[in-house]
C-alpha cells in the first residue's frame, strides 16, 4: 500500500469510527494522518506479528484524543483486524476514545491526559542509550499540548543529556480545545524556543509526504541533540468544512455530513 | 531509614536498577553514585519528567526508583503516577523521604500527611511505610530482588530508633503484619505503621508500668492490609489502638476499618484511631513538637489510651 493510500484509509476509518460511536476529535485525527502513514509505512521500525519486538522503534500518541488515528493505521499494518475498529468508542469495546495500550497489540502508551508523552519517551530513549539499542523513539504531540509544563522539564532534560535518539513531532494546526493557539498561549516563536532549549528543529508541511519522509529519515539533525519536527498542518485535513475549524474538535460527523465527508475522502 | 534504603540499594543493585532524584539527597547519595554512576540520573526539580521518566525506562526493562522529598514524588506528578505508572503495571518505586512530619520546621510543604491515602488508591499500587531502619532496609531489598512495581515507599528521614531485632525480623514477609511483642493477656494490641514503631513499643513499656500487658505489630505494608492478622487481631483482644503518622482519613485506620466490613462481633467502639487530625499542620516545630501538638506523642497517646482501658 502507498503511504498516500495508507493515510486516506486513516482519515476514512476516523471518520467513520467517530460518526459510529459519536464521538469527538476527528480534526484532530484528520491532521495527523498523512504524519501517522509516513511514520508506519516508512520511518518506524516495527513488527506487527511481533509487537513487543525488543528492538522496534517507539512510537507514542502524546495528544491521545486522536486514537482513532492510532488505532487505524495499526490495523491497517496488520497488528489487528480492521474489524475491530468497528468497535470504537461503544459499550465493551476496546478501543477508547483517547488511546489506550489495554488488550491492543502495538500501542506503546495510552495517552489521554496532554504533557505526558514526551517524559516517558525520554525515559525509552534514555533506557536506549544506557544499553546501547538503535531503537529510536518518536512521540507526537500537539500544539496545544504544548502549554503543559512537563513538556519543557522532558525538552530540558533530553537536550542536557544529548538523546539524539529522541524525537518529537508537533502538529501545528494552530487551533486548540476553544480557539486558535495564538490567541490562547501563543507559542511563537516556536522553532527558537526549542533552539534555545538545545533542540535541533526541522519545520515542515505536515501534509507533504515527500517533507516528511525526508526529514523523519534525517534523525538525528544534529549528533547529540534531541529532534524536533515542527508539522504545518490544518485541522481537519481532507474535508473541507472540517478543515479550519475548532467545531470539528468535538463535533461527530453524522447523516448528511458523514455522507459529504466520506464521499470528499474517497475521491 | 533513608540510611537503610540506601544501603539496600548499594548492597542489592541489579543490572537493570535505575535511580532518579528529583535533584534531592545531598550527602546521602555519595556512596551509591560513587559505586554506580551509570545507574545515578538526578532528573532535576522536575518530578513530573521524573516520574514520566521512570515510566519509559521501566517499559525499556529498567528497575526504577524514582527519589525525593514525600509530597514532590507523589502530589506533584500524581497523574504520571497513576496513568503511565499504575495503569502500565511498571517496575517503578516511587520513594518518599521525611513521610508524615519528618521535616517539621521546614513548615506545611513539606509534611506528608496525606500520601498514604492518595497512594493507596491508586490500583496495581503496593504501599510501604516501614516502622524502622530495619524493615526499611528488608522491604528495599525485596523491591529489587523480587522486582516489585509499581510500588510506593515511604520511608522517614533520618535517626529513627532501630527497634528490631535479629530474631523479630525472622518473621518478616511483605504484606503481612510483624509481631512486635505479643503478649499472652489479650486485653489490647497495639498497631503501628511507619515510623509509629518506636511510639507503639514505648506505649507498650508505659503500659506495663501499670501492669497492663499489650502486644505490638508492625503493619510495615498498608497496601494491601493484612486482613487476615487485622480480623484475628479483632477477635481476640479487647482493645485495639492503631498509631500512624498522617490523616485520619484514608490512610492505615480507614485501610483497618475497611478489613473490618462485614465481620461479626466486631466491638468498633473499642478501637482506638491515633493519626493526626484533617488540617493542616502549621505549627512551627521539630517531630516530636509537633506530634505532641497534634495528639500523636507517647504522651499524648498513652494517657487517652490508659483513660479507656484501664477499667
Amino acid at each position: 500500500m502507498t503511504t498516500k493510500e495508507l493515510a486516506k484509509r486513516i482519515r476514512i476509518h476516523a471518520v467513520k469510527m467517530t460518526s459510529a460511536g459519536k464521538s469527538s476529535h476527528v480534526g484532530s485525527v484528520l491532521s495527523i494522518a498523512d504524519i501517522l502513514a509516513v511514520l508506519y509505512n516508512d520511518i518506524l521500525k516495527v513488527k506487527p506479528s511481533q509487537p513487543d519486538w525488543e528492538d522496534r522503534d517507539r512510537f507514542i500518541l502524546s495528544k491521545g484524543h486522536a486514537g482513532a488515528g492510532v488505532y487505524s493505521v495499526l490495523a491497517e499494518k496488520g497488528f489487528f483486524s480492521t474489524e475491530i475498529l468497528k468497535t470504537h468508542y461503544q459499550n465493551g469495546s476496546l478501543l477508547s476514545g483517547h488511546v489506550s495500550h489495554k488488550g491492543i497489540p502495538g500501542v506503546e502508551l495510552s495517552t489521554g491526559s496532554l504533557g505526558h508523552g514526551l517524559s516517558v519517551g525520554t525515559g525509552l530513549a534514555l533506557a536506549a542509550k544506557m544499553d546501547k539499542k538503535d531503537y529510536k523513539t518518536f512521540v507526537l504531540l500537539s500544539d496545544g499540548e504544548c502549554d503543559e509544563g512537563s513538556n519543557w522539564e522532558a525538552i530540558l532534560f533530553s537536550a542536557h543529556h544529548k538523546l539524539d535518539n529522541l524525537v518529537a513531532i508537533i502538529d501545528y494546526n494552530k487551533i486548540q480545545s476553544i480557539a486558535s493557539v495564538k490567541d490562547t498561549l501563543d507559542l511563537e516563536p516556536f522553532a527558537d524556543k526549542f533552539i534555545a532549549f538545545g533542540w535541533d528543529v526541522k519545520t515542515v508541511d505536515g501534509h507533504n509526504l515527500d517533507e516528511l519522509k525526508n526529514a523523519l529519515s534525517s534523525i538525528p539533525f544534529k549528533k547529540n541533540k534531541p529532534s524536533v519536527i515542527i508539522a504545518n498542518t490544518i485541522k481537519g485535513k481532507g474535508v473541507s468544512f472540517m478543515e479550519h475549524t475548532v467545531l470539528w474538535h468535538y463535533r461527530s460527523p453524522l447523516n448528511q455530513e458523514f455522507e459529504m465527508a466520506l464521499k470528499e475522502l474517497e475521491i | 531509614m533513608r540510611n537503610s534504603f540506601f544501603r539496600a540499594l548499594e548492597e542489592h543493585a541489579q543490572p537493570n536498577t535505575v535511580f532518579i532524584t528529583g535533584d534531592l539527597g545531598f550527602g546521602v547519595i555519595n556512596n551509591f553514585v560513587k559505586k554506580f554512576p551509570e545507574k545515578f540520573i538526578n532528573a532535576g526539580v522536575a518530578e513530573q519528567n521524573m516520574i514520566g521518566m521512570a515510566a519509559g525506562l521501566a517499559m525499556a526493562g529498567k528497575k526504577v526508583f524514582a527519589y525525593s522529598i514525600a509530597n514532590f514524588t507523589t502530589l506533584r506528578p500524581l497523574e504520571q503516577i497513576r496513568s503511565d505508572v499504575a495503569y502500565h503495571d511498571l517496575n517503578v518505586a516511587i520513594v518518599s523521604v521525611g513521610g508524615g512530619l519528618a521535616y517539621g520546621a521546614l513548615g506545611i510543604s513539606h509534611h506528608a500527611t496525606e500520601d498514604l491515602a492518595i497512594l493507596r488508591t491508586i490500583p496495581n499500587m503496593t504501599v510501604f511505610a516501614p516502622g524502622d531502619t530495619v524493615e526499611a532496609y528488608h522491604i528495599t531489598k525485596k523491591i529489587i530482588i523480587e522486582n516489585l512495581g509499581p510500588v510506593y515507599l515511604r520511608i522517614g528521614r533520618a535517626g529513627e530508633a532501630t527497634i528490631h531485632t535479629e530474631e523479630s525480623i525472622k518473621k518478616f514477609e511483605l504484606g503481612k503484619g510483624l509481631p512486635l511483642i505479643e503478649s499472652k493477656e489479650k486485653r489490647i494490641a497495639l498497631l503501628s505503621t511507619g515510623g509509629m514503631l518506636e511510639t507503639a513499643v514505648d506505649i507498650s513499656k508505659r503500659l506495663k508500668e501499670k501492669r497492663i500487658e499489650s502486644s505490638v505489630y508492625s503493619f510495615h505494608t498498608v497496601k494491601p492490609i493484612d486482613v487476615d492478622l487485622v480480623r484475628k487481631i479483632f477477635r481476640e483482644y479487647k482493645y485495639v489502638a492503631s498509631m500512624e503518622e498522617h490523616s485520619y482519613i484514608g490512610g492505615f485506620s480507614s485501610a483497618i476499618l475497611e478489613s473490618l466490613v462485614g465481620i461479626a462481633n466486631i466491638k468498633l467502639e473499642n478501637f482506638i484511631p491515633f493519626a493526626l487530625p484533617s488540617e493542616f499542620t502549621s505549627k512551627v516545630g521539630d517531630q516530636n513538637y509537633l506530634r505532641n501538638v497534634y495528639g500523636i506523642s507517647p504522651e499524648k497517646i498513652f494517657s487517652k489510651l490508659y483513660e479507656k482501658i484501664k477499667s
